[in-house]
């Protein structure tokens, strides 16, 4: 089921007035009605998928139940490495198996030899890199003794299968979530509204933005090689903000519904196009994930708290997986790992945090660079997350690169321009919860003015239904 | 809290509710193609001796005026095979007098989905307007019962302006012929050609689905002793060159054996015709009127010669 379907429209509010009438009585019964329609959210993409779901909820667990009693390092070790084998197991199988054998057989053909390999057709499960991610930082937390194991599985099948974030995210820590299981969820009128809020907002970057932009990106990447340089350049921009759109629209609505059920979810996006650099950019993009390969690989790994020539090996081993999280294809560790060489003098030779000067309504020359020169590179780098090879992607940036970059780009200006109105948008509210956060709006007229102006812009100029790019991941 | 959020959030989507039900008043009495065609075809019942079913290929490029024959022409926009066949379920047996059904056949025809993403909501219009039992419409979908949900918005503001502007959002001439003008040709073809050939790519050759339903139709028109023609209509030059080779000829071999195999069927291929210049196509695969006169003549005469046993 998808957010931005009728139903969803149906699906949400049903789910909400079952939630705050009938089974408000306990939090039992609310966690009991929670994994009931979590699993029937998931069933509408395919409900053979469950079984997946509920499998790694159960092995989890049992392992941290298993870890409790436990206090033997070894046996420790060996649970945990159950709950990494089952977990990683499963996404190896679903979403990498193809993708493995066939650069062994690629790599091997080198020596002449080339093995008759038929790729399975196997089906991608819905949201498998978000549920395994967070089900694992359970396991790993109470193998490192930073949190205590439930013993209510009702909460915890909840806490894996929560159905805003189950799918696409944000993935969500046990120790952020996993206790509001346990907490009495009172319906709150404030935070109800900053929800609706959200989900109007997240509909609005999605529907309009993302979806619009998409319409461009598909053309112009199709037909790359008939395009100047400067509409091929565009074309990366357009998909910086339709995957941008699509994801963080995806995030707030997953924020903005849970936060009308009574939960708080983690930010998982916080302006990222107006990072002034790679380093600042990553604690804005996919906030969620770059903490998680931070806590589970990055820190593991001596963080940067070791020699330079280690640290750069660290830096590229967290963007190299980063990459391949996203998907089977040399493209996306390649995404990762021209990530990876911009982020790195930042962190060897900048160190200190990027932040806007206080008070000041505009953005230094310097702010002005640093957000510009940065998004270039973040553009840049998109095209190997969108092209369909490498092959592709640089063949793409060949055509960008040329003298047909200083043209004028076949793209329509108007776009631009709205897409312009939406980054200064942005920018006045850099320091708010989100974009759609009218706190600060005390004239409730002009209050529902704005949010009239949303909803009719999501009616009309809403482009064609595209699915979210991050479910196939 | 609760009642106050409650009440809030209903006032605020009661503008919604009264667009919505303009909306839907609006679907539900004014004639489109799908409420006009539904009707008009029942007056072909007891004369009607040839029947053109297809997408817009046919709806724009055969005209029924240029056939001998008391013809209809049931091709719509976008209406795919799978709905040819629904159409042909219900309609076929009430034509008294019908010989032939011409089926045009696209690049695109055989290897469509029957529930592709494109157009989808066509279906539901199908199912609504056109009175037909279409299985990809469930029960509990919503859209099944609210035709303003099913198209966006802004198609439906468009819709509704021409037919404050028009009178009518019918674009059909009584005889089925889609109207079209000067205005619809475009002008850098070629351009258009190789960027339509690209859209019209759907990295599928399997025919699997398609086959057995032109099996069918096939089947069942024999039963009424009623002719079949495979229409491979004709496209522009460039079009034609940048579409897949194997798929493209994949499916006329697939036309041919199916032909051949049926001794009611008959395969035309026009996609390279030299009777048709460039001035005839409007565009990378439609013709112009001046072009469809040309191709529903060539077409009159196959099917005479077919009937007349020459």
């Amino acid at each position: 089921m998808l957010f931005n379907t009728l139903d969803f429209a149906v699906f949400f509010p049903l789910v909400l007035l079952l939630y705050w009438t009938v089974f408000k009585r306990t939090i039992k019964l609310q966690n009991i009605f929670l994994v009931v329609v979590s699993y029937i959210f998931y069933s509408f993409w395919d409900w053979r998928f469950l079984s997946l779901i509920f499998a790694s909820s159960l092995v989890d667990y049992f392992v941290g139940q298993q870890l409790a009693l436990s206090s033997k390092k070894s046996h420790r070790k060996l649970l945990l490495m159950v709950s990494l084998l089952f977990n990683l197991g499963l996404l190896f199988t679903f979403k990498y198996f193809n993708f493995f054998v066939e650069t062994f057989v690629d790599a091997y053909s080198i020596f002449g030899t080339r093995f008759n390999f038929e790729s399975w057709q196997i089906l991608l499960p819905v949201g498998i890199s978000f549920y395994t991610f967070q089900t694992l930082s359970y396991t790993i937390d109470i193998y490192r003794k930073q949190i205590e194991p439930t013993r209510d599985p009702v909460a915890f099948f909840a806490f894996v299968s929560f159905f805003p974030q189950l799918v696409a995210g944000p993935i969500e820590r046990a120790s952020n979530l996993l206790p509001q299981f346990f907490v009495e969820r009172k319906f709150d009128y404030h935070k109800s509204v900053t929800g609706l809020r959200l989900i109007l907002g997240g509909l609005f970057k999605k529907m309009v933005i993302a979806d619009n932009c998409a319409l461009y990106v598909n053309s112009i990447f199709e037909n790359y090689d008939t395009a100047s340089g400067s509409t091929l350049f565009m074309g990366a921009v357009f998909f910086a903000f339709q995957i941008y759109g699509d994801f963080s629209g995806y995030s707030d609505i997953a924020i903005g519904s849970a936060r009308i059920m009574g939960f708080d979810l983690m930010k998982n996006f916080n302006y990222p196009y107006l990072a002034q650099n790679l380093s600042d950019f990553w604690h804005r993009w996919h906030i969620s994930l770059s903490t998680w390969f931070r806590d589970y690989v990055y820190i593991p790994l001596g963080g940067s708290r070791v020699s330079r020539p280690r640290l750069i090996v660290n830096v590229l081993i967290v963007f190299l997986v980063s990459g391949l999280w996203h998907g089977a294809n040399l493209t996306f560790v390649f995404w990762g790992f021209v990530h990876a060489l911009f982020v790195l003098p930042v962190i060897l030779f900048i160190k200190k945090e990027a932040r806007f000067r206080q008070n000041k309504s505009l953005p230094s020359l310097r702010e002005v660079f640093n957000i510009t020169s940065t998004f270039v590179i973040v553009v840049l780098a998109w095209v190997f997350f969108r092209a369909e090879t490498i092959t592709d992607a640089f063949a793409y940036l060949d055509i960008v690169f040329s003298s047909t970059l200083f043209t004028m780009p076949n793209v329509s200006r108007l776009s631009v321009l709205l897409l312009f109105l939406y980054m200064v948008l942005e920018w006045i509210q850099r320091n708010r919860d989100h974009v759609l956060d009218l706190e600060a709006v005390s004239n409730k007229y002009v209050r529902y003015t704005i949010y009239y102006a949303v909803v009719f812009s999501i009616f009309y100029f809403a482009g064609d239904l595209q699915p979210f790019i991050y479910f196939q991941f | 809290m609760m009642e106050k959020f409650s009440k809030k959030v209903l006032l605020f989507l009661l503008p919604l509710l009264v667009v919505w039900i303009i909306v839907e008043l609006f679907y539900r009495t004014v004639e489109t193609n799908y409420t006009y065609k539904n009707e008009i075809v029942k007056e072909y019942y007891d004369e009607g001796e040839v029947l053109i079913m297809g997408s817009s290929h046919s709806f724009y490029g055969i005209n029924p005026e240029y056939f001998q024959f008391n013809t209809y022409n049931f091709a719509n926009i976008s209406q795919s095979l799978y709905f040819d066949e629904l159409l042909l379920e219900k309609h076929l047996d009430k034509f008294k007098e019908l010989k032939v059904v011409v089926l045009t056949i696209g690049y695109f025809t055989l290897s469509q989905e029957d529930d592709g993403l494109e157009d989808r909501w066509r279906k539901y219009f199908y199912d609504q307007q056109m009175e037909l039992d279409v299985p990809s419409v469930s029960a509990w979908d919503m859209k099944k019962y609210s035709l303003a949900l099913t198209r966006r918005f802004d198609k439906s503001v468009e819709l509704m302006r021409e037919y404050i502007s028009e009178g009518t959002v019918v674009t059909s001439y009584p005889n089925g012929y889609g109207i079209q003008d000067s205005t619809h040709i475009v002008e850098d073809k070629e351009l258009v050609a190789r960027n339509i050939a690209k859209k019209h790519e759907d990295g599928s050759s399997n025919f699997n689905a398609n086959r057995l339903r032109l099996n069918r139709i096939i089947e069942r028109c024999a039963v009424r002793d009623i002719k079949v023609l495979l229409v491979e209509m004709p496209v522009h030059k460039v079009y034609y060159n940048s579409l897949d080779r194997a798929k493209r000829s994949k499916i006329s071999t697939l036309l041919r054996v199916l032909a051949s195999a049926n001794e009611n069927t008959t395969h035309v291929k026009l996609s390279r015709d030299r009777r048709f210049t460039e001035e005839d196509l409007r565009d990378a695969d439609h013709l112009t009127n001046e072009g469809a006169r040309k191709c529903s003549s060539i077409l009159n005469h196959i099917i005479w010669t077919e009937l007349s046993g020459n």
